[in-house]
């Protein structure tokens, strides 16, 4: 007679969900679900047998089955981290911060009206594309070899790895309207400004990103998801 | 949801409001307690339960809290603030919605 699932059909859950979604959160919530309304079927027909009851409640999620549970959780979560992104960008930008902001942008046009069309404008410009790319590579893949063999949870995917990408796809839209000012014989005074503006704002994006947001969001997922830590023990 | 469309509109409604009543409650404890509540007449099904419960704890109307039950982690949901004041605007709207329909649909004569 069945009243309570066995660790073993709970194990045996698990493992079929997880065949289909990636993330331990979702997992989780998935499990316990099914595993309640197997234990709900019990009540009712204590002699039904786990696979029956089982294939019972899987039929209840219908044909997308699991997959869209996690794209409708995945644009919400990202959705709650990008308010919170936005929310941290308004706090930062304090006035002194802005002027300090404003005033890097004019030094660097300076800079760059000086050295313009100078090759030595072209040089400094490639090696920060090469820095950028570095850092963003190196980033990506530190956070494959932490993620490797880990049970992640889909906010964390979205903090550590999802904005970092985000963030790559800015960079690269910049770097080639740059690249292409550049092809140009003589940097015009508003492609300064442009490449200025550009280049203070990446700059700012790639601290906010690779450094900033990593070291609150460990704290941000304590705070969302208490527990947290047992729970990726389990 | 099984029932008509006309429920689907709610569904937020119906989730604040129970969260609302009830305190902290899991996704399988809303979906028994809607079919209790409406005599077996509304049946919310999975995959509309959690894309509302997930959207509502992204615009942070609801934080969770996960616990250890029969051997498995539960995931239990609750209001915020911003919640309990977004589950207040949601019932005037329905209600207001209510009150509209019953004018279009009984009509007072004279």
């Amino acid at each position: 007679m069945n009243t309570k699932l066995t660790n073993d059909q709970l194990d045996y859950l698990y493992e079929f969900v997880s065949k289909n979604v990636e993330f331990y959160d979702v997992q989780t919530e998935l499990v316990d679900h099914m595993a309640n309304g197997i234990e709900e079927q019990w009540e009712h027909n204590p002699m039904l047998d786990f696979d029956s009851a089982f294939k019972n409640e899987f039929k209840k999620f219908g044909i997308s089955g699991f997959e869209s549970i996690v794209e409708e959780r995945r644009k919400a979560l990202h959705k709650k981290y990008l308010f919170f992104v936005l929310n941290k960008l308004k706090h930062y930008f304090k006035l002194p911060r802005i002027i300090g902001t404003v005033l890097a942008i004019v030094l660097v046009q300076l800079l760059l009206q000086w050295l313009s069309p100078n090759l030595g404008f072209k040089v400094v410009w490639y090696c920060l594309i090469v820095c950028y790319v570095a850092v963003s590579v190196i980033y990506i893949l530190n956070y494959r070899k932490k993620a490797k063999n880990q049970k992640v949870m889909l906010m964390e995917r979205i903090m550590f790895r999802d904005f970092a990408l985000s963030y790559m796809s800015i960079l690269a839209y910049f770097t080639m309207n740059v690249t292409l000012h550049l092809s140009k014989f003589k940097l015009g005074y508003s492609s300064t400004w442009f490449i200025a503006v550009g280049l203070v704002v990446t700059m700012l994006l790639a601290y906010i990103v690779f450094i900033k947001l990593p070291k609150d969001s460990e704290k941000l997922l304590q705070q969302w998801y208490p527990g947290y830590k047992d729970f990726k023990k389990v | 949801m099984k029932k008509s469309g006309l429920y689907k509109g709610s569904l937020q409604t119906i989730i604040l409001k129970l969260l609302n009543d009830n305190g902290r409650m899991y996704g399988y404890e809303i979906t028994q307690k809607v079919k209790q509540l409406s005599s077996e007449d509304l049946e919310i099904t999975e995959g509309a339960l959690y894309p509302t419960l997930h959207k509502l704890e992204g615009l942070g109307h609801l934080e969770v809290e996960m616990e250890r039950v029969d051997g498995r982690m539960r995931k239990y949901y609750k209001l915020t603030e911003s919640g309990e004041k977004e589950t207040v605007n949601k019932l005037n709207e329905l209600d207001s919605f209510l009150q509209t329909m019953n004018l279009l649909l009984q009509p007072k004569l004279g």
